[in-house]
Order: structure tokens, then C-alpha cells, then sequence
């Protein structure tokens, strides 16, 4: 500092006449200068970078949230919509199922009814048909026994009836017939 | 070991010999060796029916007649001459048999056939054939 | 209702008096020289053919038997009836016929025995025609090839093994399996799709409690119309059960011979073998394998080959054979067994182990087979059933994977639901055939993934809902696609979006 405040000292004298009537001391101007543009550039070096990149992360935070806010936006204004269609579908598939219902109900109860009716037709067909049969069967005992009864008749009242001459005349008449 | 011999076989050759006039006797006592020597003698009434068969086959027709009375002599050659013409043959002999239980008609038993017209076979198919089931 | 009528009656008698006439002619007899076991020993009658019917002469009347075993000395005669009557001395007679059964619509809805005499206590069966019980089977030019299908109403075996009209499918399982309920299911079939098939079912050896049972079911289900019934039951003597399908068979032929189609069903051919082998040991046949007479594969191929598709000269009438098989502990390789399976033309497995896990009707997919295929099968299930087929071999390959619960991909997982899924909608209750447009929603439901969300718990119920909400809404959509053609696209639009619908009801 002595240095320099000796230079500029040394230096004032002689150039008077310019820079003196002006007021500045061209000396000091210089040093001045150096020490500004020695400023100006540790500036630009350090700080300058940093803040500006301070500066663009802001930026950048700012708008990615303004981003995010407005998708945001949109997807709650979506799933709405999805949620509004979810129930509209759910509503159809309940009305469609409990017509199903109604439906398998109706022909369950309807099912129900002919096989009842059907149940009871066959039951008195049934009847009838035993009924046929058991009388089938006691016309079928009747005549067997009848039978029976003939043949067991002719065979005492023909072992009785016929004499050798009738039996032998009768024979002869069959042979001659086979002739 | 030899063949067995059939039946068939062996009443053909008893009927052979019989018809060229070897004597029965002679010829049932071969038979009747044959049989014991092969431990047939089980089947000989099988073999007695083969050879009256196989003379029936010849035309010896040997049988049983079958009635509930005795029958007229013209009503018997009626008979006879039935199975003659039938069935070809060249001697018919019968043999008669009274059975009341016949009730009427007759019946003529000949080897492999048969003539029945007895009133009892009659009745008897009335009260099975004839029935329902 | 009939009354007891005296004139009736007395007219009967003297008709019956009437007609006992004797010839007087010279008739050729026998003699009976032993008899045993159910066979008579005839000496004599050495006109006798083979298989004619003789008459033995007994106190109680006369007892048929058919000659057997022609010997030079002496014919083997198999009694028709009880040997209780018939004595060594006895005399027998040619009836001069071969054996020959009534046939005609006058048998339907009755049951008979294989005689043609009945058993169900109606009227005594009088037909127009007579049919010869041992026929010879149609020649090759006489036949046509099958293209006609049989719907049997079960769907693994439509969609799956597809039988057609002239077709000997055999079905063969061990006891208990489910065999029996198989035919009767496809015998109540004919009679809801209206196909006009008339039903011969031949009871071999059954218990008289179980065709009693099936009569009474096949009445409730309104089938006995269009049914014959031939029964013998255990204690019938040996020579009934050997005739009984060559009657049945011969009753069936007249329908087929006269334009109409006829189902053949034989429950059970085991029990013919082990008859037919006990009259073989009893004739002194020689003995072969299993102690079989040497012919036992003849007695079956000349039962199943009358059953034939008849050219168009001939009317096209057709006979179809269900021959049953019964195996012991699943031997599919045992004697009769592999001579049945070699005769027809395919057969159905049926296993215990898939019965038992609640598969029914539990048919093996994997070894069951039709050799007729696809030429007999219904388009409209034709078009569905190639995805089934595939579903189920792929779910097979996997289905050991399902006991491991190992980590699977998706790909692996998929096949394996769609496999349950589909063997979930195979499962079909008794008595409960399905139609072709019902047959061909449900398989399309399931293979087009509409019910993949569904838990295989509730596959029936929505399957349930489906077909009644397709007859509801689009019955004659469905109507049509019952006549058995390619569905139309909008037919299968409209099955597709009644199924996504429905399973909506029944997804967790």
C-alpha cells in the first residue's frame, strides 16, 4: 500500500497539467482498473456460475411444479370420468343380473309345475294300467283253468264213452285218410 | 392208441353182418366183447337203438303199436301199409301193446319216428300248448 | 277298461279245441338220452341242423332247445327253459324254423325276454313279422359310410368322441363307473331331440331290481315309447343270456332294414362271454384262454358287425352298437376287453379314479377315442370343439404341475384355469342330456375366456344362467343353431356377449 501511495505520490507532480486540471490521477486510474477487472473475473469465476445455477434450479422447481399441479388436475378431472362410467356399467350389470334371477326364477317355478303335473298323469296312468293287467291276468287264470277242467273231463268221460269198435273204426278211418 | 370207434360206426357193421345172414347171436356177442374190452358197456342201449336204426335206414322196420283197445286185423295192415309207403320199407314188424290210459287212437313207435294220434296225446296238448303263458 | 267277458272266453276255447288237430302223418323223432345243466342230450334226428329248435315233449307241455353240437352220435341241445321238466326218455321233435323272434313296432314300449315273450305282465305280443335271431350281417356293397351324427345329449362325448349313426362305440369301465347311466342318458336324448331313434336296450345278466329301475326311469322321461327292452336277469338259464343280444339285435334290424334308425345297447357283453362260456364247458367244447371256448371272439364280431349304416338302395336305415364292457381294476388289456375294443369302431374309457373326484360322467379323455370322428359330428359343435380338445390335452400336460403349487408364468397359469374351467363344464348331471344349440353355447362360453373369471366352483350355475338367458332372449337364434349348422357370426356374438354379461353375476 506504501508502494503505491509512494507511486502515486511520485507521480502527480510532473502531470499536472491534464490530469490535474481534470482531478484524476492516472495512476491510480490503472491500479484501479486492475483491481477491478481482478474482481470482475474472481467473480465471473466463482460466483457468478453458482448463482445462475441457483437461479436455473429455481426456475426449474417452479415450473416442474406447475407441471405436476396441472397434471394433477387433469388426472383427478380422469378418474372421475372412469369413476362415473365404473358405476354407470355396474348399475347395467345389476339390472342385467337380477333379470337373469327373475328369469331362472320364473322357469325354475314353471319347471316345478309340469313335472308336478307331469308327475301326477303318470301316477294315475300308472293306475289304470295295473289295473288292466290285473285283469289280464285273472282272464288269463280263468281260461288256463278252464282248460284244464276239459281236458280232464274228456279224458274220464272218453275212457268211458268209447268201445273198441268206435275207437277201431275211427282209427282205420284216420289211416285211410293218410293214405 | 386206436380211434374210438362211433356209435354210427359200430351199428352199421352189426347191421352189415346181420344183413349177410351171420346170426344174431354171433354177432352180439362180438358186440358185446367189444364193448367190454373198451368199458363202453354204458352205451349199449344207445347202440341197440343205432343198429335198429340203421335197419330202419335198410328197410327193417322193427317198432311198437300202441292202443287203447285191441285193433281189428284189417285196421293193423292199414297200418302197415302206411309206414311201408312212408318210409320205403322192406319189412315192418310191430309189436302190440294195450294201454287204456291212451283213452283211444294209436300210437306207432318206430325207430327215429313216429305216428301219434292217441287221444291222450291230444288232451294233453290242449292243456299245455294251448295255454297263455 | 276290459271286462271279463264269457263269450270272449268260451270262443277262445273253441278256437283252441278247434285247432288240435293231429297230422296222422309219419313224424322223425328223437329220443332225450341225457340231460344236465340246461343241455339236452338228443338221440336220433340226424336231419337236425345247425341252430334249429327242437321240441322236447313233457308232462307240463313242450320245452324248445336249439341244437348246438352236431355229433355223429348224439346232437347237443341248449334248453330255452327250465330243465325241471325234461327227462331222459323224453320225445323230441324239429320244429322245422331256425330260431326267430317277433320284431315289429308292436314291441315297443315293452319289455320282453329273448324269446319275444313278455315279462312286463301286458298282453301276449302278436307282430306281423318274424326276425331270424343268428343273421348274417349286411355285405360291403349294401352299406354306406357314417355321416349321419348321434347326439347321445352328453357333451364330452359330442363334442369330443362324436358317434354316428351306424357306429360301434364301446364303453368300457370298471363296475360302478358310470356305464350304464351313459346309454340311458343317450337313449332319454332321442326321445327329447325328437330324432325318431328307436331305443334297444338288452339287460344281460342285470339284476331284475335294476331294469325294473331303468323301465320305471326311461317311463318318467317319456322314452319307453320309442324303447324295446330285452332282460334276462342272473337266474335265466345260460342260453337266454347267449340269445339275448342276437334277439335284440334282430329286433333292431327290423327297424333298420325299413328306413327307420335303431340304437342296439348290450349291458353288459362280459357277462355274454362268461354265459356263452359256461354252455361251451357244459357242451364239452374244448376250453382255450380263461377257459373262453375258442370262438368267443366270433360270438362278439358277429353280433356288433350287423350293426351297419345301409347304402341308399337299401333305404339308409342304420343300426348304432353301445356294446358295455366291464373291467376288472381298470385292465383294459385283459381277453374280452381287447376283443371288444379291436370289433368297434372306438371306444369310451370311463375311470374310477376321475368318478371319484366328482368327475361325471367320468370319461378319460386321454384314452377314450372315436375312429368315425369328425365325419359323424354336428357342424355347429364341430366349430366349438376343436378349442375344447386342445384346452383339455394342453390342461392335461400341466395337470401335475396344479399338486406342486410351484411358481408358474402366466402362460402356464392360464392353460391350467382354462383346463379346470373346462373340466368343470364337462361334469353333467344324470337324466340331463343337452341340445346342440345348448351344447354349443356352453363350450363356446368357456373356450372364448368369458368365464375365465369365474371360480370353477360357480362354472355350472353360469352356465346355467347363460343357456336360460340365450332361450330367453334369442330363442330363435338358437332354435336355428339346434339344426346343427355352422353358427352364424352373430349367432356367436350373441353367445359371447350373453356370457360376458352372465359371468359378470358370478365372478369373486
Amino acid at each position: 500500500m506504501n508502494i503505491l501511495h509512494q507511486f502515486a505520490a511520485e507521480t502527480t507532480a510532473p502531470d499536472a497539467d491534464l490530469f490535474g486540471a481534470l482531478g484524476i490521477d492516472w495512476r491510480l486510474l490503472i491500479i484501479q482498473l486492475i483491481a477491478f477487472l481482478i474482481l470482475v473475473f474472481l467473480l465471473g469465476k466463482f460466483v457468478y456460475p453458482w448463482l445462475m445455477k441457483q437461479v436455473d434450479e429455481r426456475q426449474a422447481n417452479i415450473e416442474a411444479a406447475a407441471k405436476a399441479a396441472t397434471e394433477a388436475k387433469k388426472a383427478a378431472d380422469d378418474s372421475k370420468e372412469e369413476v362415473a362410467q365404473l358405476l354407470d356399467t355396474a348399475r347395467k350389470q345389476a339390472a342385467d343380473i337380477v333379470d337373469t334371477a327373475k328369469l331362472e326364477s320364473v322357469e325354475i317355478i314353471a319347471s316345478s309345475e309340469r313335472k308336478a303335473k307331469q308327475s301326477a298323469e303318470r301316477i294315475v296312468e300308472d293306475a289304470h294300467e295295473q289295473i288292466d293287467k290285473d285283469i289280464q291276468a285273472a282272464k288269463k287264470d280263468l281260461y288256463n283253468e278252464t282248460l284244464e277242467l276239459v281236458s280232464r273231463a274228456t279224458e274220464k268221460v272218453a275212457g268211458s264213452a268209447i268201445s273198441a269198435k268206435a275207437d277201431d273204426e275211427r282209427i282205420a278211418k284216420a289211416v285211410k285218410e293218410n293214405a | 392208441m386206436a380211434r374210438r370207434l362211433s356209435r354210427r360206426l359200430l351199428s352199421t357193421y352189426v347191421a352189415d353182418q346181420l344183413q349177410a345172414g351171420v346170426s344174431a347171436h354171433d354177432v352180439m356177442l362180438q358186440l358185446a366183447a367189444y364193448l367190454l374190452q373198451n368199458r363202453r358197456l354204458n352205451e349199449h342201449t344207445l347202440i341197440v337203438r343205432d343198429v335198429e336204426m340203421e335197419l330202419a335206414r335198410r328197410g327193417q322196420q322193427v317198432g311198437s303199436l300202441h292202443s287203447a283197445f285191441p285193433l281189428s286185423d284189417q285196421t293193423k295192415a292199414a297200418i302197415t301199409d302206411l309206414i311201408t309207403r312212408e318210409l320205403d320199407a322192406k319189412s315192418v314188424s310191430l309189436d302190440e301193446f294195450i294201454d287204456p290210459s291212451l283213452v283211444g287212437g294209436y300210437r306207432v313207435d318206430l325207430p327215429g319216428h313216429q305216428i301219434d294220434q292217441t287221444i291222450k296225446t291230444q288232451l294233453t296238448t290242449l292243456k299245455t300248448q294251448f295255454r297263455k303263458a | 277298461m276290459s271286462q271279463v267277458s264269457v263269450t270272449e272266453l268260451s270262443k277262445e276255447l273253441r278256437q283252441a279245441i278247434e285247432q288240435l288237430e293231429t297230422s296222422g302223418k309219419i313224424d322223425e323223432v328223437g329220443v332225450v338220452i341225457r340231460i344236465g345243466d340246461g343241455v339236452a342230450w338228443v338221440h336220433g334226428l340226424r336231419k337236425a341242423g345247425f341252430s334249429e329248435v327242437l321240441q322236447i315233449e313233457t308232462e307240463d307241455g313242450i320245452v324248445e332247445a336249439f341244437a348246438l353240437n352236431l355229433l355223429e352220435d348224439e346232437i347237443g341241445a341248449v334248453l330255452l327253459g327250465e330243465d325241471a321238466q325234461v327227462k331222459a326218455g323224453q320225445t323230441v321233435r324239429l320244429k322245422g324254423t331256425v330260431l326267430d323272434v317277433p320284431v315289429g313296432p308292436e314291441l315297443l314300449g315293452r319289455v320282453v325276454d329273448p324269446l319275444g315273450r313278455p315279462l312286463d305282465g301286458g298282453p301276449a305280443i302278436k307282430t306281423k313279422a318274424r326276425g331270424i335271431v343268428e343273421r348274417e350281417a349286411a355285405g360291403v356293397m349294401d352299406r354306406k359310410s357314417v355321416h349321419e351324427p348321434l347326439m347321445t345329449g352328453i357333451v364330452s362325448i359330442d363334442a369330443m368322441f362324436p358317434i354316428g349313426r351306424g357306429q360301434r362305440e364301446l364303453i368300457i369301465g370298471d363296475r360302478q363307473t358310470g356305464k350304464t347311466a351313459l346309454a340311458i342318458d343317450t337313449m332319454i336324448n332321442q326321445a327329447k331331440q325328437k330324432t325318431g331313434v328307436i331305443n334297444v336296450y338288452v339287460a344281460i345278466g342285470q339284476k331284475l331290481s335294476k331294469i325294473a329301475r331303468l323301465v320305471d326311469r326311461l317311463k318318467h322321461e317319456g322314452v319307453m315309447d320309442q324303447t324295446i327292452v330285452v332282460a334276462t336277469s342272473p337266474s335265466d338259464p345260460a342260453s337266454l343270456l347267449y340269445l339275448a343280444p342276437y334277439s335284440g339285435t334282430a329286433m333292431g334290424e327290423y327297424f333298420r332294414d325299413n328306413k327307420g334308425h335303431a340304437l342296439m345297447i348290450y349291458d353288459d357283453l362280459t357277462k355274454h362271454a362268461v354265459a356263452y362260456r359256461q354252455m361251451s364247458l357244459l357242451l364239452r367244447r374244448p376250453p382255450g384262454r380263461e377257459a373262453y371256448p375258442g370262438d368267443v371272439f366270433y360270438l362278439h364280431s358277429r353280433l356288433l358287425e350287423r350293426s351297419a349304416k345301409l347304402s341308399d338302395d337299401l333305404g339308409a336305415g342304420s343300426l348304432t352298437a353301445l356294446p358295455i364292457i366291464e373291467t376288472q381294476a381298470g385292465d383294459i388289456s385283459a381277453y374280452i376287453p381287447t376283443n371288444v375294443i379291436s370289433i368297434t369302431d372306438g371306444q369310451i374309457f370311463l375311470e374310477t379314479d376321475l368318478f371319484y373326484q366328482g368327475i361325471r360322467p367320468a370319461i378319460s379323455a386321454g384314452l377314450s377315442v372315436s375312429r368315425v370322428g369328425g365325419a359323424a359330428q354336428t357342424k355347429a359343435v364341430k366349430g366349438v370343439s376343436g378349442n375344447l380338445k386342445l384346452g383339455l390335452s394342453q390342461f392335461r400336460e400341466l395337470a401335475s404341475f396344479t399338486q406342486f403349487g410351484s411358481d408358474l408364468d402366466d402362460a402356464t397359469k392360464k392353460q391350467i384355469d382354462r383346463g379346470q374351467r373346462l373340466t368343470e363344464l364337462l361334469k353333467q348331471p344324470q337324466y340331463q342330456p343337452l341340445s346342440v344349440w345348448q351344447q354349443v353355447a356352453s363350450i363356446a362360453a368357456v373356450t372364448g375366456g368369458h368365464f375365465d373369471h369365474i371360480p370353477a366352483a360357480n362354472i355350472k350355475p353360469a352356465q346355467e344362467a347363460v343357456l336360460t338367458k340365450l332361450w330367453a332372449d334369442h330363442k330363435k337364434a338358437m332354435q336355428t343353431l339346434d339344426e346343427g349348422d355352422k353358427p352364424t357370426e352373430a349367432t356367436e356374438k350373441v353367445i359371447a356377449e350373453t356370457a360376458k354379461k352372465v359371468a359378470k353375476g358370478f365372478e369373486d
